[in-house]
């Protein structure tokens, strides 16, 4: 085969391999980034994070939150759920780009997926 | 309370369904710390595998058409005097008190041997079962042991999971925590490669009802789920029927199918609440894809191509919880350990 045909070919199977490992990544950060309270499951985004600082920063005790489930949820504690809430966020988050900033030095399908 | 996970292993002369739900069971503990109970029709070879007793709690002993003699089957609203035998969903029950006139089975006024066998009749299938996207063999597979998992359970709430069922997280423990359900399953699986993932599983047929997994159920006793599975035994004994109700093409009996009819008779008919989703997320590859390895919380898989059959893209994958339909490829992956 030509060479430069093959070398376009190895290319693609790269890109097809980089964009797979990109995906489970970020699968895995999505997973990470739920946060289970009081039989309640929370997704935790930016909006849900600024929603319970507002709460807490208005000196609310507990709150009644509406979960993924569209379950209302008792917190008992706000300050601790809010804490609990932005470690796992930080956890995840920083988690994701540890693993993304070694994806992008990998040049070969073999390192891709070690 | 008692709670458990239930993990089914039928085998037959391919497919070493043993020695894989061993393997999740092994998984399911790791993550969920639960106890484990496996059914199985080979208890002598499961419990000869090695590390057994450091994964697996009980093992319910399943048989094929054992023969009670003149014991009848008990009969809803049926007396029953005292020293009675009757058989009930494949088990010898007896009494010592008069029973009079009950609509449901009580197992609490009925006795029996713990440690006897499920006297089970399975309806045996036969299907292909791909090895990558090259090679599969006919297997023979007994899939309809499910809808009875209310009446195996020795948990009060259960967590049943398929033998290929690999789990790398802790996420499904959350589903003993809730409290507003008392049946949770998954309605979706993500597809590892991207090309099929909207293509199949989001309809039991083109223009009918949404697709549920049997993979992965948690249930509550109560009467409610009883009279749910008692729904499943029901479409599963007559199937020819709902198939051709819900426009199925495949003529197998499937547990998914049949979980996703009775949970819409349950909602009335109706998109409702009866369940709710399992904590988590649910992944899947199919048998034409291959593991090639599983370290800690890390799988490796050759993906299929699309239009290329015979060639792959690799993924690794890292503390996802993942459905690998090819049993093949875990066997190897085990006897290669």
């Amino acid at each position: 085969m030509d060479e430069r045909l093959e070398k376009a070919l190895e290319f693609s199977n790269y890109m097809v391999t980089l964009n797979n490992q990109k995906r489970a990544l970020k699968e895995k950060f999505y997973n990470e980034c739920v946060f289970y309270d009081n039989g309640g499951t929370f997704t935790i985004t930016k909006e849900m994070i600024t929603f319970v600082k507002v709460l807490v920063d208005k000196g609310n005790k507990d709150a009644v939150l509406i979960d993924d489930n569209d379950l209302p949820i008792m917190i008992d504690n706000l300050e601790k759920f809010y804490e609990e809430l932005v470690t796992s966020y930080f956890e995840a988050s920083n988690a994701y780009y540890t693993e993304y900033q070694k994806l992008k030095t990998k040049r070969s399908v073999e390192a891709l997926t070690k | 309370m008692t709670q458990g996970i239930l993990i089914y292993a039928l085998n037959n002369d391919k497919i070493d369904y043993c020695k894989i739900a061993l393997y999740a069971a092994k998984q399911a503990k790791k993550y969920l710390k639960k106890e484990v109970t496996i059914v199985t029709d080979s208890p002598d070879y499961i419990k000869s595998l090695p590390d057994f007793d450091k994964h697996v709690d009980n093992v319910i002993n399943v048989t094929y058409g054992l023969d009670y003699g003149d014991v009848q089957e008990w009969l809803p609203g049926a007396m029953y005097n005292p020293g009675t035998n009757v058989t009930y969903k494949g088990r010898l029950y007896w009494t010592k008190k008069h029973q009079i006139h009950k609509k449901t089975f009580n197992f609490l006024e009925w006795e029996s041997d713990p440690n006897q066998a499920l006297n089970f009749l399975s309806k045996v299938q036969h299907r292909k079962h791909f090895d990558g996207a090259m090679s599969h063999k006919r297997t023979e597979f007994k899939n309809d042991i499910r809808t009875h998992s209310f009446f195996l359970t020795p948990y009060d709430e259960t967590l049943v999971i398929d033998c290929d069922y690999i789990i790398n997280n802790d996420a499904l423990v959350h589903a003993w925590d809730q409290k507003a359900y008392d049946f949770l399953i998954y309605k979706d699986s993500n597809d590892l490669c991207d090309w099929r993932k909207d293509l199949y599983f989001k309809k039991i047929s083109d223009y009918t009802l949404d697709f549920y997994w049997a993979t992965v159920f948690w249930f509550k006793k109560n009467d409610q789920t009883l009279t749910f599975f008692h729904l499943l035994q029901h479409i599963e004994d007559n199937w020819q029927y709902y198939r051709y109700l819900y426009q199925i093409h495949d003529t197998l009996y499937r547990n998914d199918f049949a979980f996703s009819i009775a949970i819409h008779m349950m909602n009335g008919y109706q998109k409702t609440e009866w369940n709710g989703i399992l904590p988590g997320k649910m992944y899947h590859v199919l048998d034409q894809d291959l593991l090639l390895e599983h370290d800690g919380t890390r799988m490796k898989f050759l993906l299929a191509k699309e239009k290329y059959y015979g060639e792959y893209t690799a993924m690794t994958t890292d503390k996802l919880n993942v459905h690998v339909m090819n049993k093949f490829s875990i066997n190897r992956l085990l006897s290669n350990e």
